[in-house]
């Protein structure tokens, strides 16, 4: 696997105060696998429902914002999270075969290889 | 009403600006590569769950964020004002993939959260909804009011 250093787009650079809105900037912890099919992203984002989370692609990069429910019962200092993680896609991602499932508070994505960038057996004939 | 009783972050970090920035230079600076070498660690001092604890008038409330864990990985225990929260949690990818970063460790989870005041134990009920545990502990009932008599001799 061919991986040349590329810059972070700057396209998503924070153009925002972390507080805006009353929510609270977070860094999501991920995990990050690799095997022959592809790439395998696991991302903790604890309390954000389904409809407050968005993955975009956007220039080779994948981006994963979500927010947290509001929860009224919660102490008054209590500030809902608002998530962000930038990834730069990998030379060889299936882009359009990304898959997405968010359970139990935790995203998972999994990003297909391109057939052309997966190892291939080749079939040694006898001479 | 609901009134402010106390916040503890889980680990001494919570979600601080400051060091939300930190990481964010950090991150600016490394690149956020895909794939990369070796596993990085680039949030050491990652939130790793924020409590929270609440009074209503006639609860107490106490949710702490689990991502990742069932209802079966957590063992919840209240003992006096004491409620011990408990849990494990693996991580595992795909059989045979190499892990090419690592930020979500493997951990055991143990909080014990002092209640600031009587509840009703029998009713005290839990939920797990999109990885948080919200706990709710109803107040024991406040005995009534009751005059007492003086005996004169």
């Amino acid at each position: 696997m061919n991986a040349t250093p590329r810059p972070l787009p700057t396209a998503f650079e924070p153009a925002t105060p972390s507080k805006e809105r009353g929510a609270a900037r977070r860094l999501p912890p991920l995990n990050l696998y690799e095997d022959s099919a592809g790439w395998l992203v696991v991302v903790d984002l604890p309390g954000v429902p389904h409809d407050r989370l968005d993955v975009t692609v956007e220039s080779g990069a994948l981006l994963i914002r979500g927010e947290q429910a509001e929860r009224p019962d919660a102490s008054a200092s209590w500030i809902p999270a608002r998530f962000e993680r930038t990834l730069a896609l990998p030379e060889g991602a299936d882009v359009a075969a990304i898959d997405a499932t968010l359970e139990m508070g935790v995203l998972t994505l999994t990003l297909p290889k391109l057939a052309a960038v997966r190892p291939r057996r080749i079939e040694v004939r006898a001479g | 009403m609901i009134t402010t009783v106390q916040t503890i972050p889980a680990l001494r970090v919570g979600a601080r600006p400051t060091m939300d920035h930190v990481h964010r230079q950090m991150e600016r600076m490394l690149g956020e590569l895909l794939p990369v070498a070796k596993p990085v660690r680039l949030h050491p001092s990652t939130p790793a769950g924020v409590l929270d604890l609440a009074a209503a008038d006639d609860r107490f409330l106490v949710s702490l964020e689990v991502p990742g864990l069932a209802a079966a990985d957590i063992e919840l225990t209240l003992e006096g004002d004491l409620l011990e929260i408990r849990g494990s949690r693996s991580v595992s990818g795909p059989a045979g993939a190499s892990l090419l970063r690592g930020e979500i460790a493997e951990r055991q989870l143990a909080h014990t959260v002092s209640i600031p005041g009587p509840v009703d134990a029998d009713a005290v009920s839990a939920t797990l909804v999109d990885g948080v545990l919200t706990v709710t502990l109803p107040k024991a009932p406040v005995a009534a009011k009751r005059t007492i008599e003086i005996a004169t001799s």
